[in-house]
């Protein structure tokens, strides 16, 4: 049975709680807001393919990145049109979802 | 042949196949720590009560050699038995045949005793310990995880369904467990997921142990899958032996009714619970001091442990508990708490076990993470569950209340029977700092001193607001009562609510925000 003990405090509508606090919520992770220009990686897999160069102008739609997850190759696309600014990962790598794949301006 | 002879042919072919895998893999299962499956049925049930069937069951595998292999009982024994002298019917997975592994026989000797328990009304055990699907097999040991899921939802609400994991159950097999009531597992030895360490390190590149992945620890603290939690077999199977004795065979009979029996100890509760409202207090002792011989049977004791569940007797009646704890969390409800309890209020609704609810808890946790979780969609099942359940259902609130919270612990405006409340309840629309801040934002801001202000303003909020006559005077709540007289309040009324009746608008079934 938990005992009365490692209390800590929790505020809830401005009212400071006294309470033990769960591993969970002790490491819960700090929202980071994506930044628009990056491409995040949406599934776990390993990099096939870079297409795009940096400094390479892109339409929307145009093939980015062919990455290698859950038994196919999935074309990572661009979401609108731009220039391939700096890409982050090379070809073998393997990714896992939220990484940025690369930036476009 | 002579009668004689046939017979000793019997006793002969019976003395074979009960040998399990042989004595080389016996000796290793014991060598994991493990008891066999024949062991486990025999400690789990009544001494002498095990009946076996489909003793003789082979596998029809043609590819791969296979029809050369000799696999006795296909890998597990299946049966009826007793617990307590009421009937259960078991199936036990063999490891030492073939890794306890699924062909289509061996998934039809489980779907046969399944269907023998949802026909007969007799709650269903089922032993995990196997490597997953019989490869050779192919799709027919797909066909029979099916056929075992099907069954497992079928029986869902009919036949108390009970899984135990004692080995490894991963893949697809671990979805039968997780369509069961209730999942028990132990330490070092179970072992559940969908996809294993190999294929996470191929994949991710992460390397991480079974037992970290989804051990019994894993499994009852973080992912809430499985709810209780032993050290040894042998624990388990009292633990399991304990539950039965709270709940009913099937969804048409009542729970047995025991032995009336006092609290423990004349526990003073209002002794318990700090004047303060931000003071911690454990919920638990509470309940020990009101219902029967100071027992209570929780659920989940390691996962969201800012709600509590559990069964307890009041008067010899089972009855399921859900409780704010104040001492986890300031009680609050959240993604996690809100899965926990509603699951465990369709269980009871199911099983006609009436719900006791004792709130404290200040509202739901605030965060970007619990947001971005769905605590809407969680949190609403928390109200789905109790506005649904027709079982009687009584409330106390001890002590806070406050605003969606309120509504959400089974509130007279979710259907609730009774709602009592101790004088030192606080119902409100929040708590009195957050309300004081907000209703007089500009009175204190323009105060000359502000904080002198704010202080008078939450201290004249909570005088109003945060008690339980305003609620008593809406009619909200149906009595204030003194905290020792507690117990005798829930009695009086659950004799009262002994021939409930409430009918619903005729449906196939709801749509709960799962």
């Amino acid at each position: 049975m938990i005992e009365n003990k490692n209390l800590s405090s929790i505020i809830i509508d401005d009212t400071v709680y006294e309470a033990q606090l769960t591993k969970k919520y002790l490491e819960r992770k700090k929202y980071v807001p994506l930044d628009p220009n990056k491409i995040y990686d949406a599934i776990p897999g390993v990099v096939h393919e870079i297409v795009a160069r940096p400094g390479q102008s892109i339409k929307k739609g145009e093939r980015l990145v062919v990455l290698e997850a859950m038994k196919m190759m999935n074309n990572i696309i661009s979401p609108r049109n731009g220039k391939v600014k700096e890409i982050f990962v090379k070809e073998g790598d393997m990714v896992t979802k939220g990484t940025a794949l690369l930036e476009i301006e | 042949m002579s009668l004689k002879n046939k017979i000793l042919e019997f006793f002969n072919k019976k003395a074979k196949v009960t040998t399990l895998g042989g004595q080389k893999a016996i000796d290793k299962q014991y060598a994991m720590g493990k008891m066999t499956a024949r062991d486990r049925i025999k400690e789990l049930l009544d001494p002498d009560s095990f009946h076996e069937y489909d003793l003789f069951v082979v596998h029809h595998s043609k590819d791969f050699d296979m029809e050369k292999k000799e696999l006795h009982a296909d890998g597990v024994i299946t049966g009826t038995g007793t617990i307590a002298g009421k009937p259960v019917c078991i199936f036990a997975q063999d490891f030492t045949v073939a890794g306890g592994s699924l062909g289509l026989m061996h998934a039809r000797k489980i779907t046969k005793v399944m269907d023998h328990a949802i026909k007969f009304g007799i709650p269903l055990i089922g032993i995990n310990d196997s490597g997953g699907a019989r490869i050779q097999e192919g799709v027919n040991s797909l066909a029979g995880y099916g056929e075992i899921f099907y069954r497992n939802t079928i029986a869902s609400g009919v036949i108390p369904q009970i899984s135990v994991i004692l080995g490894p159950c991963a893949g697809g097999a671990v979805y039968s467990p997780a369509l069961t009531d209730f999942v028990f597992v132990v330490d070092k030895i179970s072992k559940m997921f969908i996809t294993g360490p190999e294929v996470i390190k191929t994949v991710l590149g992460e390397e991480i142990s079974m037992e970290d992945l989804g051990g019994a620890r894993v499994q009852t603290e973080i992912t809430g899958n499985a709810h209780f939690f032993a050290h040894t077999e042998l624990e388990c199977f009292d633990q399991i032996r304990n539950l039965m004795s709270y709940i009913p065979s099937n969804n048409n009979v009542k729970a047995d009714h025991t032995a009336v029996k006092q609290p423990k100890s004349v526990v003073a509760i209002d002794k318990i619970i700090p004047a303060e409202p931000s003071k911690p207090y454990d919920m638990r002792h509470i309940i020990k001091a009101i219902f029967d011989d100071s027992n209570f049977f929780e659920i989940q004791e390691n996962w969201a442990a800012n709600i509590v569940i559990g069964f307890a007797r009041l008067n010899g009646e089972t009855v399921g508990i859900v409780g704010n704890q104040p001492l986890v969390l300031a009680g609050v409800l959240d993604v996690d708490s809100s899965d926990k309890a509603a699951r465990f209020i369709r269980y009871c609704d199911a099983y006609s076990i009436p719900l006791v609810t004792l709130v404290d808890l200040p509202g739901y946790l605030p965060g970007i993470d619990q947001e971005h979780a769905g605590v809407i969609r969680h949190g609403a099942k928390i109200l789905y569950s109790y506005s649904e359940a027709t079982v009687p259902k009584v409330t106390v609130i001890l002590r806070k209340a406050y605003g969606g919270g309120y509504i959400a612990m089974c509130s007279r405006h979710l259907g609730a029977d009774f709602v009592f409340a101790w004088p030192t309840a606080e119902i409100a629309v929040m708590g009195p700092e957050g309300a004081a801040n907000i209703i007089f934002r500009s009175e204190i801001a323009n105060s000359p001193n502000p904080e002198l202000t704010r202080k008078l303003k939450v201290q004249e909020y909570s005088e109003k607001f945060a008690n339980p006559y305003v609620a008593a005077a809406n009619g909200h709540i149906d009595a204030v009562i003194n905290p020792g007289e507690t117990r005798d309040y829930l009695i009086h009324v659950l004799k009262n609510s002994q021939n409930k009746t409430e009918l619903r608008p005729t449906k196939k079934h709801g749509i709960p925000p799962f």
